[in-house]
Order: C-alpha cells, then sequence, then structure tokens
C-alpha cells in the first residue's frame, strides 16, 4: 500500500476482569500491530490495574490478562505510557508491573492524544 | 442486619461512596468483583474505610482478590472470605442491598 501509516493511539482505561474492555482492546493493538500498524498504548484510570503483578483469575474462570499483555513487546507496540495521577491513586507507583511503561504526567497524556492521528477510547 | 454487596471500582462509579453515604453502623459490607479494588491498601481507599460508621464490618471475596493481583495488597481492615463465607452473610444478613 501507498499510503502512510496512521499513527493510533489506544487509550486503556478499564480493570482487567470487570468487563471485557481491556481484553478487547489488548487484541485491538496486537492485531493492529500484526497488520504492521504503529499502535501506542496508554492505560490510565482503572486500566493501569491491568498492569498489577501476581494475578490469578483461575477462581473466576477467566484468561491471565497480564499474561497476555507482555505479548505487546514481541509485537513490537513499543511505546506503551501509563499515567502516573492513575498509579499514584491506587497506590501503584513505583510498583513493579508486568509492562515496562513510560510514566508519563497527565499533561503530557494529552498532548500524546493530541499527537495521534487516530485515538482509540476504552 | 443489612449486608450491602459492593462489584463496582470505586474509581469506575459512585456505587461504592453511595453504599458508604447510607450504610449504619454494626452493618457488613461485602466487596466482589472490581469492588474488591475498594480494599487496596490506599491512602484514599483506607480514607474511606476509616470514615465509615462505627462497627461496619468489611469483607472482600477471595476469588476476587486473587484474580487482580490484590493478595498482599488489602486494607488490614478487610476480612478476606471464600464462598462458604459469602453464603454465610447472606444467610446471617437481612436484607441484602447490592450496589452496582
Amino acid at each position: 500500500m501507498s499510503t502512510p501509516n496512521k499513527s493510533f493511539l489506544l487509550v486503556s482505561r478499564s480493570g482487567p476482569y470487570g468487563s471485557a474492555q481491556a481484553r478487547e482492546a489488548l487484541d485491538i493493538a496486537l492485531a493492529g500491530a500484526a497488520f504492521n500498524q504503529t499502535i501506542d498504548i496508554l492505560f490510565m484510570d482503572d486500566g493501569v490495574l491491568q498492569l498489577l503483578p501476581d494475578q490469578d483469575p483461575t477462581g473466576i474462570n477467566q484468561k491471565n490478562l497480564a499474561k497476555t499483555l507482555p505479548m505487546l513487546k514481541l509485537y513490537d507496540v513499543a511505546n506503551i505510557y501509563a499515567e502516573q495521577h492513575s498509579l499514584a491513586v491506587r497506590g501503584l507507583l513505583g510498583e513493579t508491573l508486568v509492562l515496562d511503561c513510560k510514566v508519563i504526567d497527565s499533561g503530557a497524556a494529552g498532548r500524546l492524544i493530541a499527537a495521534a492521528d487516530m485515538v482509540l477510547g476504552g | 442486619m443489612t449486608l450491602h454487596i459492593v462489584n463496582k471500582s470505586p474509581h469506575a462509579t459512585n456505587a461504592l461512596a453511595s453504599c458508604l453515604r447510607v450504610i449504619q453502623p454494626g452493618e457488613s459490607l461485602l466487596f466482589i468483583e472490581d469492588g474488591v479494588y475498594a480494599a487496596l491498601a490506599t491512602a484514599e481507599a483506607g480514607a474511606a474505610i476509616v470514615a465509615a460508621p462505627d462497627r461496619v464490618q468489611f469483607y472482600a471475596l477471595q476469588t476476587d482478590v486473587a484474580a487482580r493481583g490484590l493478595v498482599n495488597r488489602l486494607n488490614v481492615a478487610v476480612n478476606v472470605i471464600d464462598y462458604a463465607g459469602f453464603v454465610e452473610l447472606t444467610e446471617t444478613h437481612q436484607p441484602i442491598q447490592s450496589w452496582y
């Protein structure tokens, strides 16, 4: 294709198991990356809760989302961000997370959204 | 004595805030599903628990706690219970109010 790639930003704002939103956002990222699209991800609000280590959802019969998240690296999704405020209010600032994220302040998150060609909310 | 059940994250909806506004002394509050995030040992969540009326008992469902990686991150005021404990709470309380 001759058209230049657009830059996508996926904003993932839901916890891992309360709804299908987090899983679907991840599926979009992996599918897009598989088709060589440039997809950046911003975790904010309850979305940062996806990044907690030691998740064990066998008791609620769900797949461990935290085990799939590292696939993003294999698919060359390089720019993964987490909003500092969202981490702070959940006591997760400075914690070891399941993904290596760039922690950014709210202003930087806003600029990230503004700079994207296409934003996928959630 | 009423059993209150909250199944939504305190950051996502006002279910917990509404529950805490009306809960009475001595009643019980059970966190299930995304409600268990309210039991995190953070300053904000802790303040809500401290501000609750006297003798309110807090519980969180173990499977939902484990699913979300919160086993070692809970407020000490919250009792972790299994499904049998959940059933027991429903047997020993009446009525049951679900906030969702």
